[in-house]
Formats: structure tokens, C-alpha cells, sequence
């Protein structure tokens, strides 16, 4: 993804709020705890379910029954194995330590099935955008690290529960897939998939 | 009231996310790895012969500091992997072969200083007491075992060269006793052969 192409995307985040103040609604900011489980080709080279995960996100109203945001996540994935990696002219086997460092950066759109003040809302949602993923691949006495930015699509469907003085319990499902790239230090192209369920804590800010 | 318990739940997931980490380096064999290069044309279809080196010469900065009392233990095991991939070993003083294996040899010793500091002491009047840091030396020596392919069938006769098609390494902290070594560099050059089934006919 070009350095152009991430301004474009921070520009129109910036103008989010704007838009948002523009309906008359009150903005939710929060923050979401979540367990991940990669799949496809992320759970073949970390084969480990991740309990480092978390998210901030904010929601702007553009009607009663939804919403446009911005999601910041962060996912960590690591795995000890001796398996043999393929890289791109060979192969290396040995005790690794393998990780993923994944920061999506999303701007989302929100469809619910109920009004604000409603105590429980189940919605659907849908997030396009960024992701960057940090990767390191240790082995014996040496580090080799890759820094892949890759287009992706995030669906997710959730309830949210409103409790006491404008809080919100949030309980989502979200499935991540960024597309294919040769960044990897793998042999072949990788996507970045996993599912992640979360609970989050969101609050009014205006 | 409410805006403060985002942050704090934020900070109590990570302190306890860290517990979580597993350790990088545990044991000695952590260090141990068997990688492979092919280069990218590499074909390994109709290679039938081989020759092999028996000397496996010393690279790099450590010159001379490998005991070489058990080269042909490990040069035995190559040739055990070349035979398994259905090559016939030839002279190659009356036969040219289709690969020449050559083996090679390099050491490092890697030294420096670590940094630690002893855990806080607490006096029994109460007051707190640190010590400076400590040094604690440290050495090791690193060691590569590489065994190279050479593809005779198809010399650069511009340059008069003879282009590797396949390097297996085994790589890993040298041992205090040689049979150690020889054993676990066996292993490692076995792995580098299991994983480049391709040699037995094919390319990468």
C-alpha cells in the first residue's frame, strides 16, 4: 500500500468527526479486549490461539440505527516450534520463535438493529482498510524481521449492552483477512487472517 | 469516572498479558539449525553421480581451531545421504560426476560483557538500598558446517566457473567434547537433506 494511498485513508478519518457532529448524534469511544484464533496460512506459521489483543474504536451515529468509525487494533501472534519454514530460496529448520505484531486501521460502517437508548442492540459491521504487521522469526543466533502493509476487509457482528450513565458493553465477533503479500519471509505469498472475539467498553464522549 | 476504567482495564490486560510470553532461548540445542540454499534454476533432474571431497577444509576468521579427528564420521554420513538419493559416487579423477560436493567448515568465537543488576535489598531500618550493576563476562563459540554442491554438468566456460546449486548448513554452538558435535551436526545435516526432497530429482 503506498504512503499516499495511508494519507488518503487518514484524511478521510480525520473528517469522520465532522460528519458525525454534522447528524447530532453522541459519538462512542471504547476499548475491546480479545481472544484471537489465527486460521489459513497466519495459523500455519503461528499455530497458537492469542490472548494479546486489543482494540480502540470509536462509532459515529449517522442515524438512529447506524454508525461510520474508526478501529486501531492490535493482535499478537507467536508460536515456539521446530518446524521446518520454507523460505524464498531454501529452507530452515531449528527451534523458532515466531511472531506477528498485527495493527489493523480500519474505518468501519455500523448497521443495528435497534435505536440508541435501547438496552441491547445487536448490529453488524463491516471495516476496509490497513493493516500493518510486524513479523520476527527468530532462530539459532539470528533475528530476521519483515514490516508488511496489506489491504483488508473486517465483518463483525456484536451486541451492545447499555448499562448505567451512558456505558456500553460491547461483545463482538470480528473476522480479519488482509490480502495476499510477498513481504513475508515465507516462501509463498501470505494473507493475514484470524477471528477474534472480544468484549469491549465504550462511553460517550460528547 | 467511567472514561478512567478504559485505560485501567487496558493497563491491567497488558501487565498481564506479560506473564504470558514464552522464552526464546531455553537450552543449549535452541541454538541448533539446519538450513538449505538451492539456487533459484537450480534442476536436479538426471543427476545420477557424485564426487565428494574428503577433506573438510576450515573458512573464516578461527582458522585452525576444529579438531578434525572425526571429519570422515561426518563425511561418511553425507555420502550415506547422497547414496540415499539414489547417486552413484564416482572418481572423479577417471569419471566426471554430474555434482561435486564439497565441505567446508567455519567457527567464531563471539565474547562480551552482560549487564545485570542485583534485586533491590531491603535493610531492616526500613530503608531501601540498590548495588550497581554487575558484569558477568561471556563466550561461546559458534560453528557452521556447510556442504556444497557444485553442478559440473553445467560449467560458466565464459568465467571458468562452476556455478553451487545446493548448500546445506548446520549451525549452532559448539559443544565442549567433539562426539557431541559430530553427533548433532549429523543430525542437522540429515534435516537439511530431508528438507530438499527435490535433490532426488527435480527442482525446487
Amino acid at each position: 500500500m503506498s504512503v499516499r494511498r495511508i494519507l488518503v485513508a487518514a484524511l478521510v478519518m480525520a473528517g469522520l468527526p465532522a460528519v458525525a457532529q454534522a447528524q447530532g448524534n453522541q459519538p462512542l469511544i471504547g476499548m475491546t479486549y480479545s481472544w484471537s484464533m489465527p486460521m489459513d496460512q497466519t495459523k500455519e506459521y503461528t499455530d497458537n490461539d492469542s490472548w494479546i489483543g486489543f482494540s480502540f474504536e470509536s462509532k459515529w451515529s449517522t442515524g438512529d440505527k447506524s454508525a461510520v468509525g474508526i478501529y486501531l487494533g492490535w493482535n499478537e501472534f507467536y508460536n515456539r516450534t521446530t518446524e521446518t519454514l520454507e523460505l524464498k530460496n531454501g529452507t530452515i529448520f531449528g527451534t523458532q520463535y515466531r511472531d506477528y505484531n498485527v495493527f489493523p486501521l480500519l474505518l468501519t460502517g455500523t448497521l443495528y438493529t435497534a435505536d440508541p437508548d435501547a438496552a441491547k442492540r445487536m448490529y453488524i459491521s463491516v471495516g476496509a482498510g490497513a493493516y500493518y504487521t510486524h513479523q520476527t522469526f527468530d532462530i539459532g543466533l539470528s533475528t530476521v524481521t519483515s514490516d508488511i502493509w496489506q489491504f483488508g476487509v473486517s465483518p463483525e457482528i456484536g451486541v451492545q449492552l447499555n448499562s448505567f450513565r451512558g456505558s456500553t458493553v460491547q461483545i463482538s465477533a470480528r473476522y480479519h483477512y488482509a490480502l495476499e503479500s510477498e513481504d513475508y519471509v515465507q516462501k509463498d505469498p501470505q494473507t493475514m487472517q484470524y477471528l477474534s472475539v472480544g468484549v469491549g467498553f465504550f462511553s460517550k464522549i460528547f | 469516572m467511567r472514561i478512567r476504567l478504559i485505560p485501567t482495564l487496558a493497563l491491567l490486560g497488558a501487565l498481564s498479558m506479560l506473564g504470558c510470553y514464552p522464552s526464546r532461548i531455553e537450552s543449549i540445542q535452541d541454538f541448533d539449525t539446519a538450513s538449505t540454499l538451492h539456487a533459484p534454476d537450480a534442476d536436479f533432474t538426471g543427476v545420477n553421480t557424485y564426487a565428494i571431497d574428503d577433506t573438510i577444509r576450515e573458512i573464516g576468521e578461527d582458522e585452525d581451531s576444529v579438531n578434525h579427528s572425526q571429519d570422515a564420521l561426518v563425511i561418511a554420513n553425507i555420502r550415506a545421504n547422497l547414496d540415499a538419493l539414489g547417486w552413484t559416487e564416482v572418481d572423479p579423477v577417471t569419471t566426471e560426476p554430474d555434482i561435486m560436493v564439497s565441505v567446508a567448515v567455519t567457527t567464531s568465537t563471539n565474547t562480551g560483557w552482560l549487564v545485570g543488576w542485583w534485586d533491590w535489598i531491603y535493610g531492616w531500618w526500613g530503608w531501601g538500598w540498590y548495588y550497581p550493576p554487575v558484569y558477568y563476562p561471556y563466550s561461546y563459540q559458534t560453528g557452521t558446517l556447510m556442504v556444497a554442491m557444485l553442478d559440473i554438468r553445467n560449467p560458466d566456460e565464459v568465467n571458468d566457473l562452476v556455478p553451487v546449486v545446493w548448500v546445506g548448513a548446520a549451525n549452532g554452538v559448539l559443544r565442549s567434547t567433539t562426539s557431541t558435535n559430530v553427533t548433532v551436526i549429523n543430525q542437522l545435516i540429515d534435516q537439511a537433506f530431508e528438507d530438499s526432497p527435490y535433490l532426488a530429482g527435480g527442482t525446487p
